[in-house]
């Protein structure tokens, strides 16, 4: 005989199996809800941006913290990429006689993927992170419900500013790494290929078109428009404690690199998919 | 004795609250809650913790949206003191007392100022005076987390009433303060009622600002208004409730 409270009965599995679609259901509903906010808000912001109407008081500090914060880590991680995917090639390629083109890939790779994606990545976990924690916090001391029984839109007030500063601080940021991440290709090629840094500079010349940069920027705007007002959304949007302020600040880090996985396949489709 | 004066024309209502229901996730906290609270009033809301008290200011304000019944603000100058003082902590005390004359407002809202675009040595002034007014100097400025709980409240009630509202809702604004404060934020409550004839709701637990400050009391239990009246009835009712609540006992309906 078997004991029947040691075997897996039904009584067991059916407790699990609910468990597991109430809490998928709860997460989806979750997420559908913040999405919404999140469009919600933007039929606020959009039109404030387009007709101009920010404070531009805080521009200059507010993209000067995302660049001070983020940029010395995007650098490290777009430099590196491009060292790395340097390191991978030249040889081969040399090998096969097409070492001319390196510079061409290194390039390519970086300018439309690795320098925004890096840049993104970077912006996301010290600025997005810091962006949730803070609105978070203001939200449950009541900050922001005090704010708006003063009359003044939590929206236009607090978040107006920090979007115009992310949408203006990521593109710029991502030309820097762009440079970067190329120039630490060229180092490496030369050092393990010998592939002349002349001859490099020229085939990344050769390769490089306005499209790409075009396209480059378009995603680094979309990409900090994302970050700024998914982690707002998040941050004013917690309810409880000390406890909530913390899943706020690492949902609002999740969610945004979710977001710019599946905005950056969405863009790239739209500039090269139709090719 | 109360300084409660009996009107002799109609008094205007400025705050007016039907029916009103509210719930969180199946909590059913507002069950049927209607209330008219007049100018130049002062209306004291008591009840035990957890009643509803701060729901049924945040949904006055709107901070709340309400699942069924009426709210009716007769002026948009309004405002709110919170329980927990809220300051913004990043801002100096002046910045905060002076937030609504600095900031822009909020056109969506609708809300009409009675002050705007003033000069910054106007509202540096206004700021002065106000906070002068809730007995605090030289303090502008300072930052929040530099100031015991009780300034904090203070400097709270200062920026709530800078624009000189019509209608002003305190969260407990006498909670945590030490008893010379608490008459200092009690008589202003009652200057307010005279000088703007606002229309004040006052959450409260202190006698001392049901006795000082209010014009009538209402009582809330199990969502409901359990009773209303002046300060002198509720030493003289024999509901229950309000029996309870004045003689702070532990046998009662308040206690079931
Ligand atoms: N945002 C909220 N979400 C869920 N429940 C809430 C919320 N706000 C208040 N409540 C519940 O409503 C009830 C009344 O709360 P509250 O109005 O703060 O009481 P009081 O101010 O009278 O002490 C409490 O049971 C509280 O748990
Ligand atoms: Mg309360």
């Amino acid at each position: 005989m078997v004991n029947p409270a040691l075997s897996p009965s039904q009584s067991t599995w059916f407790p699990l199996t609910r468990w597991f679609f109430v809490t998928l259901a709860q997460k989806s509903q979750g997420m559908f809800w913040t999405i919404g906010t999140a469009v919600n808000y933007s039929r606020t912001l959009i039109p404030c941006l387009l007709k101009g109407r920010v404070s531009f008081k805080h521009l200059f500090g507010q993209t000067a913290f995302i660049g001070v914060d983020a940029l010395g880590i995007a650098l490290v991680m777009t430099t590196f990429a491009g060292m790395v995917i340097a390191l991978q090639i030249s040889k081969e390629m040399v090998k096969q006689g097409a070492g001319n083109y390196v510079g061409a890939l290194v390039a390519m790779a970086t300018l439309r993927e690795l320098a925004p994606i890096m840049t993104a990545v970077a912006v996301i976990s010290m600025v997005g992170s810091a962006y949730a924690a803070e609105l978070s916090t203001m939200q449950i001391t009541k900050q922001i419900d005090a704010m708006r029984t003063l009359h003044v839109s939590p929206l236009r007030y607090l978040v107006l500013p920090r979007l115009l500063a992310g949408i203006v601080a990521l593109p710029l940021m991502t030309v820097i790494t762009t440079i970067s991440g190329i120039l630490g290709g060229m180092v490496v090629s030369n050092l393990l290929a010998d592939i002349h840094p002349g001859v490099y500079l020229d085939s990344v010349w050769q390769q490089v078109e306005y499209k790409d940069v075009f396209s480059t920027l378009t995603k680094s705007v979309v990409f900090g428009y994302l970050i700024v007002v998914l982690s707002a959304t998040i941050g004013l949007n917690t309810k409880g404690g000390a406890k909530e302020v913390g899943t706020a600040t690492t949902q609002a880090v999740v969610w945004s690199f979710l977001a710019i996985a599946v905005f950056d396949y969405i863009l790239t489709y739209l500039f090269y998919g139709s090719m | 004795m109360s300084s409660y004066l009996p009107v002799q024309h109609a008094p205007k209502t400025l705050i007016h609250v039907k029916d009103l229901h509210k719930s969180f996730n199946g909590n059913h906290v507002l069950r049927g809650i209607s209330l008219d609270v007049h100018e130049k009033e002062v209306m004291c809301i008591i009840g035990i913790s957890g009643c509803g008290k701060s729901t049924l200011l945040r949904c006055i304000s709107g901070l709340e949206t309400s699942d069924a019944g009426e709210i009716h603000l007769e002026d948009d100058n309004f405002t709110m003191v919170f329980q927990y003082s809220a300051l913004f902590d990043s801002l100096s005390v002046y910045e905060n007392v002076g937030f609504s004359l600095l900031e822009e407002p909020d056109e969506s809202t609708g809300t009409t100022r009675r002050f705007q675009n003033l000069p910054e040595a106007e509202v540096r002034r206004i700021v002065e005076e106000k906070l002068r007014l809730v007995g605090l100097d030289g303090i502008e400025d300072k930052f929040p987390n530099e100031l015991s709980g009780g300034m904090q409240k203070r400097v709270s009630f200062a920026r709530a009433i800078v624009s000189d509202p019509k209608i002003i809702l305190y969260d407990e604004p006498t909670a945590g303060l030490d008893p010379i404060a608490s008459t200092v934020i009690e008589d202003y409550i009652l200057k307010l009622r005279d000088e703007l004839e606002a229309a004040s709701v006052v959450v409260t637990h202190q006698h001392s600002t049901i006795h000082r400050a209010a014009d009538r009391i209402c009582l809330l239990h199990e969502g409901r208004v359990q009773w209303i009246g002046t300060p002198q009835e509720l030493e003289r009712t024999d509901n229950p409730y309000a029996r309870q609540f004045a003689n702070a006992s532990l046998e009662g309906p308040l206690t079931d």
